[in-house]
């Protein structure tokens, strides 16, 4: 999942994309020590030290991790639950409807760091 | 020396053969003799010692050693289908009928046994203070007729407000599914005749959260939760969550402890992950 996102994150770094995290790890520093160690460059929220039983996937009712949601540029939901290249497909999509042609297809999947 | 040792091997030997049809009869016998609900003791012993056993082999083998060991020494459950649902139909209407239908409807790979399995405890176990570890499975199985028969009535004749609850939860979960599989474009005549409609989920998720506010979820990773809070979740999603919806704004702290607000990525198509590292 890492590899994907941060191929995301390089192909669509210049397009109105983001990704935002709501991670449901315990200990704070630890998680610092990951999102270091495995170049994990976009913004997390952070659930809490109840880990999973946190206040976010709460409200949110999430019950597996990892959940996915794609929302579009006003804010709707519009995705639940992709992975791979039903996510590009989406995200291709939803880029396109704000005028931008991207092209997903050609993943670099670099090793995982 | 060659020879008191061969003596000695041979009566060894002749000891066990002698000994092994008898202690088989004595075995059959004692185990005829246990009590119904010692009867299922044993037998369900005996499967999770086998389990056991087949972990131990399974982790001290080799790569390469393990599909074999997983063809040949794995338990096969449906191989003790057999002695289970005779325990139910020589004891009918005892915890040990009720313990081995459960296990069979639990562990088995037998439609047919698991069938005949839920038969016997709608006919004669409806109203055990156990049935909600059977109707939680039922939530979750793909939905059927009988399925979803089978909770409605669990929760008009089981006495105990912890069945009523699960059984309740489980026929929620069971209609969300029918809803994803009409919205999948799944016409068939089944899906087509049962009514999913938020209206009806709603009224029973509402229902948990008004009817059983305490009761707890006993097993699983679920343990300190009720059905209502369970119910509670499923109804904010239902109403807040769903796709077209605006997702509900996020206010928290960042990981290094700076505040920030999902809104703030308004203008931008979002891919919110919520991850963790294990």
């Amino acid at each position: 999942m890492y590899s994907h996102e941060r191929s995301l994150v390089k192909q669509l770094a210049d397009k109105p994309f983001a990704i935002v995290g709501v991670n449901s790890d315990k200990d704070r520093k630890e998680i610092c020590d990951v999102v270091k160690e495995k170049n994990i460059s976009w913004r997390s929220f952070w659930n809490g030290s109840e880990g999973p039983g946190g206040h976010i996937s709460t409200k949110w009712n999430v019950s597996s991790w990892p959940t996915t949601y794609l929302l579009d540029a006003e804010g709707k939901i519009r995705f639940k639950n992709l992975r791979g290249e039903k996510m590009d497909k989406a995200i291709t999509e939803l880029m396109a409807e704000l005028g931008h042609e991207v092209d997903l297809t050609n993943h670099e999947d670099d090793e995982e760091l | 020396m060659k020879t008191r040792y061969l003596a000695v091997l041979l009566c060894l030997a002749m000891t066990a053969c002698n000994a092994s049809p008898e202690s088989a009869s004595n075995s059959e016998s004692t185990f005829k003799n246990l009590t119904p609900e010692a009867q299922f003791e044993s037998l369900n012993g005996e499967f999770d010692d086998a389990v056991k056993e087949f972990a131990t082999a399974y982790r001290a083998a080799s790569e390469s050693e393990r599909s074999a060991i997983f063809e040949n020494q794995y338990p096969k459950a449906n191989e003790y289908v057999g002695q289970f649902m005779k325990i139910a139909e020589e004891n009918p209407d005892t915890d040990a009928a009720f313990d081995s239908l459960s296990w069979i409807v639990m562990r088995a790979r037998d439609e047919a046994a698991a069938e005949q399995a839920y038969e016997r405890l709608w006919a004669n176990h409806i109203d055990h203070e156990k049935m909600n570890d059977i109707c939680m499975g039922l939530g979750s199985a793909t939905p059927s007729q009988k399925s979803l028969d089978r909770l409605n009535e669990l929760i008009v004749k089981n006495p105990r407000s912890s069945v009523k609850a699960a059984a309740t939860f489980s026929l929620a979960m069971a209609l969300s599914r029918v809803k994803e599989m009409k919205a999948g474009g799944d016409t068939s005549e089944f899906i087509s005749s049962v009514d999913a409609s938020d209206d009806r989920i709603e009224k029973l998720y509402n229902a948990i959260v008004s009817d059983y506010p305490d009761v707890k979820v006993l097993k699983g990773r679920g343990n300190k939760r009720t059905y209502s809070s369970m119910a509670e979740g499923a109804l904010f999603e239902m109403q807040n969550l769903a796709i077209g919806m605006e997702a509900p704004e996020i206010e928290g702290k960042d990981l290094d402890g700076l505040s920030f607000k999902l809104s703030e990525y308004r203008g931008k198509v979002v891919l919110l992950d919520f991850w963790g590292d294990w």
